[in-house]
């Protein structure tokens, strides 16, 4: 288990376009010996010279490669150090911000670029905080084009002390800094002679040692994907969540809370007797269960919450912009279920600049902003900040199947309807034994309930 | 010896099969017959083992497969009591399609894109499995791991569907359907560790053995049947070769090599300055002509 963090590190890069992402990666699968000769001398060949242009090692598409910008995401892999690294490379452009979170979510930990002439940029703070919204604690800022600011340690401190000013009120888990030519991979792979003053890791070096957050914290979550009978029993399938489960232990599923206790734990083709995070297994449990995919099992102290609403941030992916006048017909997918929902309040929106917030009335592409949601049923989810996989979610116009926004679960709410209901509930009691038995021993069976 | 980012490529696949698997009504496993499908193959069964797993296969035979992958396709479908389907577009086998006379980019768009083509239309099906990995080829490093084609069975490259956290928009209207790819983060490498650590059968010709070759264009084609006749100057050889991909032997580039076991085809790969797709004449074609294929419908 301890292994298994040491061996696989997923990260992503940001920052704004032009700040030189792809050229960075380009340069640290090149001297990785990451890429193959037959694609290097391809490579050559569109770069027009001798001069290799790293940035189109991680260029895939005709479109990018022509305009020279990175468009959507692409994953590159290389092995180092006996790790194995998934890189998500992300667009630095503000049109393509939808595609930056897509490797925010699917990362680790994440490099942010800064051009050491230009400084921190609208773009940059823009990923910065997607990044950290989207669960990141851990950042290196990657301060590139030192040879345009003649390699100062000064211009170099400058920046840094702009970054630790501007995200004030941020936690981060890890911070570090590092000044970098990616064009020449100076501290790329290899430690600078221009930028002696630096006595810190090469990016490099920095990449080898880092040790993955632990991912086997926090409560136990596991969420059914597959309920397949077999011979005269049914498994549980799909993928532990959060926290660990052993056999013989007592789960209680959601939202339909029945409880059963875990007979056998299926996993990697063999049978187990106890199981962590991130795995996929089967479950068999003592009672056959009536539920459905998307089912929720826990541990009952530490239930999720169940919920016919809650608030979240929103990252606005659509081009069409949100009011609450449209009436556009959405469903949600949380936990592998779809379900019909509404917003019901824009609570405020963010300003990335500085992370301020400020009321606004409709949201605009890229945008961030936090919105109350009204669900058709009942559903159980986490706050996305105790677990991220229970507590994220897509917004689908079923108009086009379009995902119009990205979501974290910040709390539940509607508790009111669910008081209401309890309420619906007693007054036709009420009825009932007024019926039977007349108005006072109503009134006395009802003040009796409620208290 | 085990790799424990092997394992975390195992739970996502396993993950991702059953993902798909639930949410579509008329899936299909796409099988290539290749290392990868055999891979992806043993993760299906795993995904849902002690059950059965709720899927078909289906192989596009351009007639002009190795006839050993024939063999070994017929003997993976008994073993596992696989429901086995197998299309080739008899059009095209009526005109006499081929790659000696229509070269590589014509034969595999007739025999391969238009037949899977004509698969997908015939049964309708709704999600299709493919072995296809990100690191295999530029374009494919931006495919997302749900790809989502539309009624002309076409990727819009641009317009993908955001995949957060491994949540997948699975929604389709008439006509449309989903590719699924759950070796998306795995690389040739990570294809053979795991080969090795779980000892999953592949077609023979991955090892390196004494076969009839020739050298065309540069590349060593194996002579696989009588269908390849021999131009001027060319002549038979017996080379200890193998292979690093598998497709129509008159396309696949073989290579010298004297790795006849798993452990020497890894160190082999750890070694190579090339990359496993420099075999592949249909790649070669021009840069960015995979990204052209798709958009056409290739897999």
């Amino acid at each position: 288990m301890t292994d298994k963090k040491q061996l696989l590190v997923k990260f992503l890069t940001s920052g704004s376009v032009d700040d030189g992402k792809s050229t960075l990666i380009g340069n640290l699968l090149y001297n990785t010996d990451s890429i193959y000769d037959d694609q290097i001398s391809e490579i050559k060949k569109l770069s027009g010279g001798d001069q290799v242009d790293y940035s189109l090692f991680v260029e895939g598409l005709e479109s990018e490669r022509r305009q020279k910008i990175t468009i959507d995401v692409a994953y590159r892999y290389f092995t180092a150090a006996g790790k194995k690294f998934i890189i998500a490379d992300s667009p630095g452009h503000e049109e393509y911000t939808r595609n930056m979170a897509v490797a925010a979510s699917n990362s680790e930990l994440a490099l942010l670029l800064v051009d050491a002439k230009a400084g921190l940029k609208v773009q940059t703070l823009r990923h910065l905080y997607i990044a950290y919204l989207f669960g990141i604690r851990r950042f290196v800022v990657v301060i590139n084009k030192m040879d345009l600011a003649d390699y100062s340690q000064d211009r170099f401190n400058d920046i840094r002390n702009d970054f630790i000013a501007k995200t004030k009120g941020l936690e981060f888990a890890d911070l570090y800094f590092i000044p970098v030519v990616a064009i020449s991979g100076d501290n790329v792979v290899k430690k600078s002679k221009n930028i002696s003053w630096y006595k810190g890791d090469t990016l490099y070096g920095y990449l080898t040692k880092f040790n993955n957050p632990d991912q086997e914290e926090g409560d136990f979550r596991f969420r059914v994907q597959v309920v397949s009978k077999h011979q005269d029993y049914r498994l549980y399938q799909g993928i532990i969540s959060g926290g660990n489960i052993s056999a013989n232990q007592e789960i209680m599923a959601l939202p339909g809370y029945k409880s059963a206790k875990v007979k056998e734990i299926h996993y990697s083709g063999e049978q187990v007797k106890k199981a962590h995070a991130g795995q996929s297994v089967s479950l068999v449990l003592d009672r056959d269960l009536d539920i459905d995919r998307g089912t929720i099992f826990a541990e009952s102290q530490k239930l999720p919450q169940v919920a016919n609403g809650f608030s979240a941030h929103v990252i606005w992916f659509s081009k069409k912009e949100f009011s609450l006048d449209k009436n556009y017909d959405l469903t949600l997918k949380l936990n592998h279920n779809y379900a019909n929902a509404e917003i019901t309040k824009i609570n405020h929106l963010v300003n990335i600049n500085d992370f301020s917030t400020y009321d606004f009335n409709y949201i605009r592409q890229n945008q961030i902003a936090h919105l109350d949601f009204s669900l058709a049923e009942e559903m159980a989810f986490d706050k996305f900040a105790d677990n991220k996989f229970t507590g994220s979610f897509l917004l689908i116009n079923k108009a086009n199947n379009e995902v119009m926004a990205a979501g974290l679960i910040d709390k539940s709410i509607n508790q009111l309807k669910q008081k209401n209901r309890n309420e619906a509930f007693l007054a036709d009691l009420a009825g009932l034994v007024k019926r039977h038995f007349g108005q006072q021993d109503a009134e006395f069976f009802i003040n009796h309930l409620k208290g | 010896m085990k790799y424990e980012h092997l394992k975390y490529l195992e739970n996502e696949a396993i993950y991702i099969i059953r993902e798909a698997l639930a949410e579509f009504e008329n899936p299909i496993f796409l099988y290539s017959i290749g290392k990868d499908s055999s891979v992806l193959l043993h993760l299906i069964l795993k995904a849902f083992h002690p059950a059965p797993p709720p899927v078909r296969m289906l192989h596009i035979d351009t007639t002009w497969k190795f006839k050993e992958m024939i063999k070994f396709r017929d003997a993976t479908a008994k073993k596992y009591d696989l429901d086995l389907m197998v299309h080739t577009n008899q059009e095209g086998v009526k005109n006499n399609v081929n790659p000696f006379k229509d070269g590589s980019s014509q034969h595999t768009h007739i025999m391969k894109t238009l037949a899977l083509r004509q698969a997908l239309d015939k049964y309708r099906f709704d999600m299709a499995f493919g072995g296809a990995r990100r690191d295999e080829e530029k374009s494919r490093s931006k495919e997302r791991i749900f790809s989502f084609r539309n009624k002309f069975h076409a990727w819009d490259s641009k317009n993908q569907r955001p995949e957060l956290f491994n949540i997948f928009n699975t929604r389709l209207n008439k006509d449309e359907s989903m590719r699924v790819f759950p070796l998306s983060n795995w690389t040739e490498l990570d294809i053979w560790e795991y080969i090795r650590q779980e000892k999953i059968d592949i077609v023979p010709l991955y090892y390196a053995k004494k076969r009839p070759v020739i050298v065309r264009d540069g590349v060593k084609i194996m002579v696989d049947d009588d269908r390849l006749k021999l131009l001027p100057g060319e002549e038979i050889k017996h080379e200890k070769i193998r292979f690093r991909t598998l497709g129509c032997y008159p396309l696949t580039g073989a290579i010298n090599s004297e790795a006849d076991t798993l452990d020497k085809i890894i160190e082999e790969i750890k070694e190579s300055k090339y990359s496993e797709r420099q075999g592949r004449l249909i790649d070669a074609d021009q840069v960015g002509s995979m990204e052209k294929k798709k958009a056409e419908g290739y897999f």
